[in-house]
C-alpha cells in the first residue's frame, strides 16, 4: 500500500443538495437503472405508436364498411369526431402499461436495495439525519419520473400524431383543456404513485415483500374489484355492502389516479379528476409519514 | 473523543449492551475487545446513531453525532458487515459517499491509492474478496479526513502487509491527535497497536485501562524462581498467604510478588537464586482470563478432546497461562456484579508497594481465591 498522505480539507460540509447529488450518483452508477429506463422510454413510445396505428386501422376499416354493418341497436357503424378519444389520452394510456410498473419497482428498489446490501449503513453514517436522506431520494425519484414520462410522452405524442393526424375519430389537438389535464395529470399521478411505492419500500424494507404489497394494492386489488363490479352489474343489483365495495373501490390509489386522467370525464363518476388527485395524494402522504416515522425510529 | 454514558441496548429480550460507560481519548489508539456477541459492533452502531440506545447516550467530540455539520469529517467508520451495493464499482461507491460532503473526486482517487485499490477501482464491489472489501471500507472511513475513526475488525481478512499498514496508519493518525477506536479479536495485533484497552463481556465493561498498565499489573505480580532453596522459599511464601506453584523440583511460580521484592528478601535470608524472572504475560492470556466467565460461545468439548489447546502446547509454563488467579482480584468481574472500572488514573496499584515488607505487606490478591487457585500443587 502507499504511504500515508492525506489532503487535509476543512471545508467538508453536509448539505441537502449534496445528499441529493449523492443519491443521483447512486442511482446512475447502477447499470440496471440505465437499461431499465431506456427500455421504459422505448416501450412507452412504441406502445403509443402501435395503439395510434391500430385506431387508424379501425377507423379506415369502419369507413370502408360504412353502412354495411349495423350496431345491435340498428344504427350504422360510423365513427364521428372524437369518438375514439384524444391522442393525449391514448399516449397516457400507452405509457401506463410498462411505465407504471417500472416506476413501482424502481422506486421501491431505490430504498430496499440499500437495506438488502447494507449500503444503508454507509449512507446513514455519512448522512445521519434520516429524514433528509429520504427527501433527497424522493426528489431524485420525482425528477426521474418527470423526465422519463415527459420524454416518452413527447415522442409518443409526436409519433402518434404523424400517424393519426388525418383521423376523424381521434382528437389530436394538443392544447385543449382535456389534453393538458390528461398529460399533466398523468405525470403527477406517476410521481405520487412512485413516491407511495418508495414509502412502502422504506416502511417494509424487504424488496420482495414491498413489491408484493405494492403490486397487490395498486394492480391486483383494483382488478379483483372490477371483476366483482362487473358481476354485480350483470346481476343488476347494487345495494348494501356490494354498493359500498364498488363505491369504495373508487378511492383505491390506482382508481383515484385513473380518475385524474379520465377521458372523457363521466358526470356520474364518484371522483372528479381533481378529487382523484387529492385522494391519491392523501394515500401517498399517509404512507410517506408512516415510512418516515419508521425510518427514524427503527435501527438499521 | 468518544464518550458513552450508561449505554444500554436491548434487542427484544436480548440485552446486547448494559450500563456501558467509557471514554475514548483523542490522540490514542483504543482497542475494543470482547468475546463474540459481547456487544462491540452494537456499541459502535450506537455511537454512529445507526441503532438507537434503549437508554444512555453517546457523544462524539462532545456532541451527539446526529447534530454534527460534517459527519464524515467528524467520524470515519468501517462497520463489521459489508455496507456497499455489490453492483457499484469501488470508485463510484466512494464518489457517492464523497458527494454528500462535497469531497472532490481527486480526494476519492487519492484514498483509493492510499488503501491500494487503484487496480480494481473500476470493478464492481460484488466481486471483491474480503480483504478488498475491508480496504474499500477503510477508504470510505478515511475519505472525510476524520477526527475520529471507528473501525470494527478492520484487519479481518487483510493480508500481512495490509495488517502492518493499518497498524502504522492508525498509530500515525493517533499521533496527529485523532481518536482511534478499533475492535479486533487479534490480541497480538492489538497489543502492538493499541495504547488503551476497553474489554467488554456480555455488554458490560470489564476493563478500561492503558495497555501498559494492564500488562504490567497482570505480569509484575508473578515471578518465576529457580533455586536450590526452593523448599524454604515456598514455605516462607505460602506462610505469608501468597500462592506458590511448583513447576519442577527446583522451580517455583510465585504470585503476588515482584521480582524486586523477592530478590531483596532472598538477599536478607541468604537464599541462593539461580533464576528470578518476572513472568511477562501476553495480552491474549490476560484477555482470556478476564473474559473466561463471560464467554457466550465456548468451543465445544469435542474440540478439546482433539488435543491440547494451542496455547498449552506452546507454553513454557503451562500453569501460568490460564489460571485466573494471575489477575488482580479487582479486575475479575463476576457476571452478576457491577463491573469495577480500572481507570488509568487510579486502579493500577504499583507493585512497588510490596517492596518494604514483602511477606507481610498489603496483598494484591484476595487470599482465599489465591489459595484455592494455587494451593495443593
Ligand atoms: N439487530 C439485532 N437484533 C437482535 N439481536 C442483535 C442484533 N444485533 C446484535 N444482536 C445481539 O446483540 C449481541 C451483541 O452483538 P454484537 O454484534 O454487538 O457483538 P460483537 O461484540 O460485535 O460480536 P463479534 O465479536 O462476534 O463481532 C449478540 O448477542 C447479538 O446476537
Ligand atoms: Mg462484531
Amino acid at each position: 500500500m502507499a504511504t500515508i498522505e492525506t489532503t487535509p480539507t476543512r471545508t467538508y460540509k453536509l448539505t441537502f443538495f449534496r445528499i441529493f447529488r449523492s443519491e443521483w450518483i447512486k442511482l446512475f452508477t447502477l447499470r440496471s437503472t440505465w437499461w431499465i429506463l431506456a427500455l421504459t422510454v422505448v416501450a412507452n413510445i412504441g406502445i403509443s405508436i402501435a395503439l395510434a396505428s391500430i385506431l387508424k386501422w379501425v377507423e379506415s376499416e369502419a369507413a370502408a364498411h360504412a353502412g354495411v354493418g349495423t350496431r345491435p341497436g340498428g344504427a350504422p357503424v360510423t365513427i364521428g369526431p372524437g369518438d375514439l378519444g384524444t391522442l393525449s389520452g391514448l399516449v397516457v394510456q400507452s405509457c401506463g402499461f410498462v411505465g407504471q410498473l417500472v416506476f413501482i419497482i424502481l422506486s421501491i428498489l431505490v430504498i430496499t436495495n440499500e437495506y438488502s446490501s447494507g449500503m444503508i449503513r454507509s449512507t446513514l453514517t455519512v448522512a445521519p439525519r434520516r429524514g433528509r436522506v429520504l427527501v433527497a431520494k424522493l426528489l431524485v425519484i420525482a425528477i426521474l419520473c418527470v423526465l422519463v414520462f415527459s420524454v416518452s410522452m413527447a415522442i409518443g405524442w409526436w409519433g402518434g400524431y404523424q400517424i393519426a393526424h388525418g383521423m376523424v375519430g381521434l382528437d389530436v389537438v394538443l392544447t385543449s383543456t382535456t389534453s393538458m389535464r390528461v398529460l399533466g395529470g398523468f405525470i403527477a399521478e406517476m410521481v405520487l404513485i412512485a413516491w407511495m411505492c418508495f414509502g412502502l419500500g422504506a416502511w417494509i424494507r424487504s424488496t420482495a415483500a414491498s413489491i408484493g404489497v405494492a403490486v397487490g394494492l395498486l394492480l391486483v386489488l383494483p382488478m379483483i374489484i372490477t371483476i366483482f363490479t362487473n358481476t354485480f352489474a350483470n346481476a343488476g343489483t347494487l345495494s348494501g355492502w356490494r354498493k359500498w365495495l364498488v363505491d369504495g373501490s373508487a378511492y383505491l390509489p390506482t382508481n383515484a389516479g385513473n380518475a385524474v386522467t379520465a377521458d372523457p370525464v363521466s358526470d356520474t363518476a364518484i371522483l372528479q379528476p381533481w378529487q382523484g388527485l387529492v385522494v391519491l395524494a392523501v394515500w401517498t402522504v399517509v404512507v410517506l409519514i408512516i415510512a418516515g416515522i419508521i425510518t427514524k425510529r427503527r435501527d438499521v | 473523543m468518544i464518550d458513552a454514558t450508561e449505554l444500554t441496548k436491548k434487542f427484544g429480550d436480548k440485552v446486547a449492551v448494559e450500563g456501558l460507560s467509557f471514554s475514548v481519548r483523542s490522540g490514542t489508539v483504543t482497542g475494543f475487545l470482547g468475546p463474540n456477541g459481547a456487544g462491540k459492533s452494537t456499541t459502535m452502531r450506537l455511537i454512529l446513531g445507526l441503532d438507537h440506545p434503549t437508554s444512555g447516550r453517546t457523544m462524539v467530540n462532545g456532541r451527539s453525532y446526529l447534530s454534527t455539520k460534517a459527519p464524515m469529517h467528524e467520524v470515519g467508520a468501517l462497520l463489521e458487515a459489508k455496507s456497499v451495493h455489490p453492483g457499484r464499482t469501488a470508485r463510484n461507491h466512494l464518489r457517492a459517499l464523497a458527494a454528500t460532503h462535497g469531497i472532490s473526486p481527486k480526494r476519492v482517487d487519492e484514498v483509493i491509492g492510499l488503501v491500494g485499490l487503484s487496480d480494481v477501482a473500476t470493478k464492481r464491489t460484488g466481486a471483491f474478496s474480503l480483504g478488498m472489501s475491508q480496504r474499500l471500507g477503510l477508504a470510505a472511513a478515511l475519505l472525510g479526513d476524520p477526527e475520529t475513526l471507528i473501525l470494527d475488525e478492520p484487519i479481518n481478512g487483510l493480508d500481512p502487509e495490509g495488517v502492518a499498514w493499518v497498524r502504522s496508519l492508525v498509530k500515525h493518525l493517533a499521533s496527529e491527535g485523532r481518536t482511534i477506536f478499533i475492535s479486533s479479536h487479534l490480541m497480538s495485533e492489538m497489543a502492538l497497536t493499541a495504547d488503551y484497552v476497553i474489554i467488554i463481556g456480555r455488554g458490560r465493561l470489564i476493563v478500561d485501562a492503558a495497555m501498559s498498565d494492564l500488562i504490567n499489573q497482570a505480569s509484575g505480580q508473578v515471578v518465576k524462581v529457580r533455586s536450590p532453596d526452593a523448599t524454604d522459599i515456598a514455605d516462607a511464601v505460602s506462610h505469608s498467604g501468597r500462592s506458590v506453584t511448583w513447576t519442577d523440583d527446583r522451580c517455583l511460580l510465585i504470585s503476588g510478588l515482584t521480582s524486586e521484592a523477592l530478590g531483596k528478601e532472598a538477599a536478607r535470608r541468604g537464599w541462593v537464586l539461580y533464576e528470578l524472572t518476572p513472568v511477562q504475560r501476553s495480552l491474549e492470556e490476560i484477555y482470556m482470563e478476564l473474559t473466561d466467565s463471560v464467554q457466550e460461545f465456548h468451543a465445544g468439548a469435542q474440540a478439546r478432546a482433539l488435543g491440547p489447546r494451542p496455547e498449552d502446547s506452546e507454553a513454557a509454563d503451562p500453569p501460568v497461562r490460564t489460571d485466573p488467579v494471575m489477575t488482580p482480584a479487582s479486575m475479575v468481574v463476576p457476571a452478576n456484579m457491577p463491573p469495577p472500572i480500572l481507570g488509568t488514573e487510579h486502579a493500577m496499584r504499583p507493585p512497588t508497594g510490596l517492596l518494604d515488607s514483602p511477606f507481610h505487606g498489603e496483598q494484591p490478591l484476595e487470599p482465599r481465591r489465591a489459595r484455592r487457585a494455587w494451593g495443593g500443587q
